[in-house]
């Protein structure tokens, strides 16, 4: 079959009854997610993987696919109506999308977000659909030191990228590999640094450590300032919809926002958070009023927004084509696919087309879904955010026990996950970022596995892995990223641009 | 009465991130060394690949330990600047703390009662203690959300989603 062919194969798949109903469901819980204060698609989508066990890989994927976009979609309420960032990469939106909204244009800001949101998707769904089949052909090619290589360029750039410095950023990638050490060794058959715990001789879940890390912490933190500074809801005042004058003021910002997301998406480590920074910094040194961005300029909502967006796009070009997640939240997507039996990369495409162009798809379905979920039906879900936050965390984490619990029916699970929540509390406290510890965990399997197989190859010599032309480039990619990491900063302090980058940390 | 600043303790002449990164340095330090020797400590098959079950560990250990060297550039150059700490820093008298620790021993103690309590009584008393708190001490929503949702969720997962929950082996119950 041609692409065309698998392309229409894949619309049909989507179209299937079961799954559209799967994709609503989706798409409404990413949204719920995504409005809920203090829960972002990677908490969102490590709570909810374990209501898809037994499920078709096809329908399961294609629904915590909409969970992961629902919820990029959704964060921009709470980040325009209650001040709050449901997530990282809603900060930017805060800075004008909530003066928006004390100006009495929230139905404007949320229109912008709405509409900003649904092009940048469907652009980068596009992209996607284009980009991914010749990208998986040519990583045909990469045997394992390119494989090695290539995974450490991306956790590099997730760590060195990701956070408020670029050791800490490591230290989460280090320990994430150090916990991927533990349990049976594949190769040999000898189980590494059990403690004598027989539970650990599968090794860590990733699971336990998103939800630990991700939803857990996120509680305890939450609920540590539940009786400081409660935020002010702000109601939908005026019309739903865009003036002529903000059209126009909004589709560049659109377009560039599109632009730099998608790229920023492709490129692994600081996903959708660093998209909307560049965005939002890109706006503000374009236009003649600079002054005004902070006070409720229509271009701070309009590029972040869609920068947000196309990025979830993009980063899924990577994870489809290459099996290699550049995010936290991509990572807890690859973890989804391995559980369900699929291995994300050069081989599903052809192994599994029905997987692939049936998930594509479902993302042009899932994207109108959400346009009109977020504009006519927004009011329905702004009641969300009237939920008291001292019943919803409680609830989240009985959820997050359940769904715990669930993965192996063991009780021992529950005290990991707690531990991860302790690690997750203390990381936020100390500035560290979580999402390279869980990037980490889910590759490093994998990457040890690159790595003997490449010493296996040379019979153990490590020049090979500057055999090639590929690992070469990626070794230096690597080089370039943990440079761009040290020097950015500096740069961007002159510019004046550095307390962004540490608001986006802290969240 | 001023001290001489040559006299003051490098380490309280610090900010806080520097001093956040120099502890981290030492604690990435110590924890890289007992990794090392745990991983000394794996036995070495006969038949097994060229570099075995101990090379990709003792990798990851000498990048703990560049990376404790780089917590401690960190701490002593790119935080140089900051301002020093003026109070105590991390302080456990701070109520935030006392909060975040009364949840953290709630939730374990949640986690020990799974099993013997069985899912439907522990999340009960887990869910009142917690909405009882921070939900304004409002207790008929404590007696109504509490159980409603334990009962519900229970059921919910046993009956429909063939997600057994522990129904209390402390009562003989499986």
């Amino acid at each position: 079959m041609d692409a065309a062919d698998l392309f229409l194969h894949g619309l049909a798949v989507a179209m299937q009854p079961s799954n559209l109903g799967y994709i609503v469901i989706g798409c409404l819980l990413g949204t719920v997610v995504g409005i809920l204060p203090g829960l972002g698609p990677s908490a969102g989508m490590a709570l909810l993987i374990p209501i898809v066990f037994g499920m078709d890989p096809a329908s399961a994927l294609m629904m915590i696919a909409a969970i992961y976009y629902g919820a990029m979609y959704g964060g921009s309420a709470t980040s325009i109506l209650l001040n709050t960032p449901g997530e990282a990469s809603s900060v930017m939106t805060t800075l004008d999308g909530y003066q928006m909204a004390r100006n009495g244009r929230a139905g404007a800001a949320l229109a912008v977000s709405a509409i900003g949101s649904f092009i940048a998707g469907t652009v980068g769904i596009v992209l996607l659909t284009v980009l991914s089949r010749p990208l998986a052909q040519f990583a045909l090619q990469f045997g394992p030191p390119e494989y090695f290589t290539l995974m450490v360029f991306s956790m590099l750039s997730a760590a060195s990228l990701g956070g408020r410095t670029v050791a800490r950023g490591l230290l989460s990638m280090l320990l994430g590999l150090v916990i991927a050490t533990v349990g049976i060794d594949l190769q040999s058959g000898m189980p590494r640094f059990t403690g004598g715990f027989p539970q650990l001789l599968d090794g860590v879940d990733f699971i336990l450590a998103a939800v630990g890390l991700f939803a857990l912490s996120e509680v305890f933190v939450s609920l540590e300032d539940h009786f400081r500074n409660p935020a002010q809801l702000i109601g939908i005042k005026g019309r739903l919809w865009l003036t002529r004058e903000e059209w126009r003021r909004s589709v560049g910002p659109i377009i560039r926002g599109t632009a730099i997301g998608f790229v920023k998406g492709v490129l692994p480590g600081g996903g959708a958070t660093v998209s909307t920074m560049l965005s939002y910094s890109l706006e503000r040194a374009l236009s003649k009023d600079k002054a005004k961005f902070g006070t409720g300029m229509i271009e701070g909502v309009a590029g972040p927004e869609a920068a947000n967006n196309s990025s979830a796009a993009g980063s899924m070009v990577p994870l489809l084509a290459l099996g290699l997640p550049g995010s936290g939240a991509t990572a807890v997507l690859l973890g989804a696919f391995v559980i369900l039996g699929i291995q994300p990369g050069p081989l599903m495409i052809n192994q599994h087309p029905e997987v692939f162009w049936g998930l594509v798809n479902s993302m042009y379905i899932g994207n109108v879904v959400l346009f009109v979920m977020n504009l006519p039906l927004i009011f329905v879900f702004v009641q969300l955010l009237r939920i008291p936050t001292g019943i919803l965390f409680p609830l989240v984490i009985a959820i997050a026990s359940i769904g715990v619990y669930a993965v192996n029916s063991s009780v021992f699970d529950l005290y990991i996950v707690f531990g991860f929540g302790l690690l997750g509390y203390a990381f936020r406290k100390l500035d560290i970022p979580t999402a390279p510890l869980v990037l980490a965990l889910v590759l490093g399997g994998m990457m040890e596995q690159s790595f003997r197989q490449s010493m296996t190859i040379s019979g153990g010599d490590l020049s090979i892995f500057v055999s090639s032309g590929l690992a070469i480039l990626f070794l230096v990619l690597s080089g370039l990223a943990l440079l761009a990491a040290l020097v950015l900063p500096s740069l961007l302090k002159a510019r004046g641009g550095r307390v962004f980058v540490e608001e986006a940390a802290d969240v | 009465m001023a001290l001489d600043a040559a006299a003051v303790p490098l380490f309280r002449r610090l900010g806080a991130q520097a001093r956040i990164s120099l502890v981290l340095s030492a604690a990435t330090a110590v924890f890289a060394v007992g990794y090392i020797r745990a991983t000394a400590a794996l036995p070495m098959p006969q038949l097994v690949d060229p570099v075995g079950p101990r090379a990709f560990p003792y990798l990851l250990g000498a990048g703990l330990l560049v990376c404790a060297v780089g917590l401690l550039a960190e701490g002593l150059v790119l935080f140089r600047e900051e301002p020093a700490v003026t109070g105590a820093g991390f302080d456990m008298a701070d109520p935030r703390y006392r909060i975040a620790a009364a949840v953290m021993g709630w939730t374990l103690a949640y986690y020990a009662g799974f099993g013997p309590l069985g899912y439907i009584l522990s999340t009960t008393l887990f869910l009142a203690g917690l909405i009882y708190v921070f939900d304004g001490r409002r207790l008929w929503t404590t007696l109504t959300v509490s159980p409603g949702f334990a009962v519900a969720s229970y059921f919910l997962f046993n009956n429909l989603l063939d997600v057994f929950l522990p129904a209390g082996s402390l009562f003989g119950w499986r």
